[in-house]
């Protein structure tokens, strides 16, 4: 006897979250239609784009400003974010209102954020789809940089790094975290949602501190509401336009040596990357409730430029291109076991030099 | 109802549950049977009618799953899932369960808690029905065999 029957499959599955919700299935479907009418649309508007640019460097050269976020690569001739870099003063992670946040705020008054919409889909007019901000960003004055810190400093629990784990009767998302900078160093609080894998450090929050860190979340997810007109230097919200992206790529659930998956790739795209330094990640696989596997994966840091070139020979040599709903990304077959796959993720390089993760909650 | 709808309503919980198994998360594997239904929308055409509809349907919603991990491949954090209060037993199969092979442990669950047959769980995983059984019986050898050294 194994003891696999349904009654014992039944208790050690995860329950499942919400009920069924046909009008989102119809409703994905749509817009899935709808990405793809898009993506010749792009392509016809970056040739456009492209001949205006050039056009325009015969005469005057204006900065070309996205008002909405974007999903992957900017549109051609899109102005980057300045400075290319920056010292990040704080940053959050959390879940507030179904939106997922992310958030930076520099010392040189840039806030970028990024916004995931966990429970339900939003069609904010500055999103790049109804899942995904995409990374946008505003300006804020000195002095509204000061107040957002003060903000979080003032509940008192930033004086060390501190680990908590909330308990039932405290709703929290898994994982949050905000990081604020005391001198030359940020200091993190990190939350643990209840039921949720936490690390074996973590106490027990009190209700205070559960209270004072979830009011924390909402405010920073929507610093707009909140903070005074003199807080900010440009309240527009626009696109974030990085300079560079971090191009994550690795195989699983078998991990495969970066040459190995080169072999996999078009030559410009195995020439441009095998031509990068890159760093080694590491992540984990498994089934809900089950101990992980190790993964590994590797990250190179390239220009716009060459993230387009990339993009490009990939799609020439017609590798798989995902929906997109978060990040750019290209996957395929991968040697080892049935179903061992690769994929290349392409995300933005923020100022302080972090990449992302466009689509980890 | 539509067919298509149909199978959703019955049995949204069976393919959320089950794809919670690769996703590791069960709200991602909500999310991906949501993508999954759209997707088979979409692409219904393609459907020729070789095999049950929830055979195709199944193999859309595995797809979206895996993708979804590999989305989420450094989000993951370090440290080991914390025990959830499980009796004894069913933690002990949760453990050998984790030290399957995915295809191992995806037929497992597609078996006897989807209950699809051999046909139905072949065209899901994309293998012959043969390769089923073939490893359905290395699933059980391992399982077997893991549950005993965990018990002595």
């Amino acid at each position: 006897m194994t003891d696999v029957d349904r009654g014992s499959l039944d208790r050690i599955l995860p329950s499942t979250p919400g009920s069924p919700d046909w009008t989102d299935v119809l409703r994905r479907a749509r817009e899935g239609q709808v990405r793809s009418r898009r993506r010749f649309l792009a392509l016809a508007v970056a040739t456009l784009v492209a001949v205006v640019g050039t056009a325009s460097a015969f005469g005057t050269v204006r900065d070309f400003f996205l008002t909405r976020g974007f999903i992957g690569l900017p549109p051609l001739g899109a102005t980057p974010s300045t400075p290319d870099s920056g010292e990040l003063v704080l940053s959050a992670w959390g879940v507030h209102g179904g939106s997922r946040t992310r958030l930076w705020a520099y010392r040189d008054g840039r806030l970028i954020f990024q916004r995931e919409f966990v429970h339900q889909r939003q069609n904010l007019p500055e999103s790049a789809n109804g899942r995904s901000s995409g990374f946008l960003e505003q300006r804020l004055t000195p002095e509204g940089l000061e107040l957002l810190r003060s903000e979080i400093i003032s509940t008192g629990l930033f004086a060390h790094d501190l680990e908590l784990g909330f308990d039932e009767s405290q709703p929290a998302a898994c994982l949050n975290f905000i990081d604020v900078r005391d001198g030359d160093r940020l200091v993190r609080v990190t939350w643990f949602g209840f039921g949720c894998p936490r690390t074996k450090g973590a106490q027990t929050a009190t209700p205070g501190e559960a209270s004072a860190l979830q009011r924390l979340v909402a405010r920073l997810a929507d610093p707009t509401a909140w903070l005074p007109g003199g807080a900010w230097k440009d309240r527009t919200i626009r696109a974030y336009v990085p300079s560079r992206y971090a191009i994550e790529y690795g195989a699983q659930p078998q991990s495969l040596e970066p040459s190995r998956i080169w072999a996999l790739l078009p030559a410009p795209a195995r020439e441009l990357l095998r031509a990068k330094d890159r760093t080694r990640t590491r992540g984990f696989y498994g089934f809900a409730g089950g101990p992980m596997r190790v993964v590994y994966g590797y990250a190179s840091e390239v220009t716009t430029e060459e993230a387009r070139a990339l993009a490009s020979a990939l799609d020439d040599a017609g590798v798989k291109r995902e929906p997109g709903v978060y990040a750019l990304a290209y996957s395929g077959k991968a040697p080892g076991p049935t179903g061992n796959t690769f994929s290349i993720t392409f995300e933005p390089i923020l100022p302080n030099g972090q990449s992302t993760c466009s689509s980890c909650g | 109802m539509d067919e298509l709808e149909g199978l959703y309503r019955s049995r949204f919980d069976i393919f959320t549950r089950v794809a919670a198994t690769v996703t590791g998360d069960s709200e991602r594997a909500r999310d991906a049977v949501q993508e999954a239904f759209a997707t088979a929308l979409r692409k219904r055409r393609s459907f020729r009618g070789e095999g049950p509809l929830e055979a195709w349907v199944w193999r859309i919603v595995l797809n979206a799953a895996r993708m979804d991990v590999r989305r989420s491949i450094s989000a993951i954090g370090e440290d080991e899932p914390a025990a959830n209060g499980h009796p004894e037993r069913d933690a002990e199969l949760r453990m050998a369960l984790a030290r399957l092979p995915e295809r191992q442990r995806t037929a497992v669950f597609l078996r006897y808690y989807a209950d699809l047959d051999y046909a139905a769980i072949g065209e899901a995983l994309g293998i012959r029905t043969g390769t089923v059984a073939a490893t359905l019986n290395a699933a059980h050898a391992a399982l077997r065999s893991r549950l005993e050294e965990a018990r002595t």
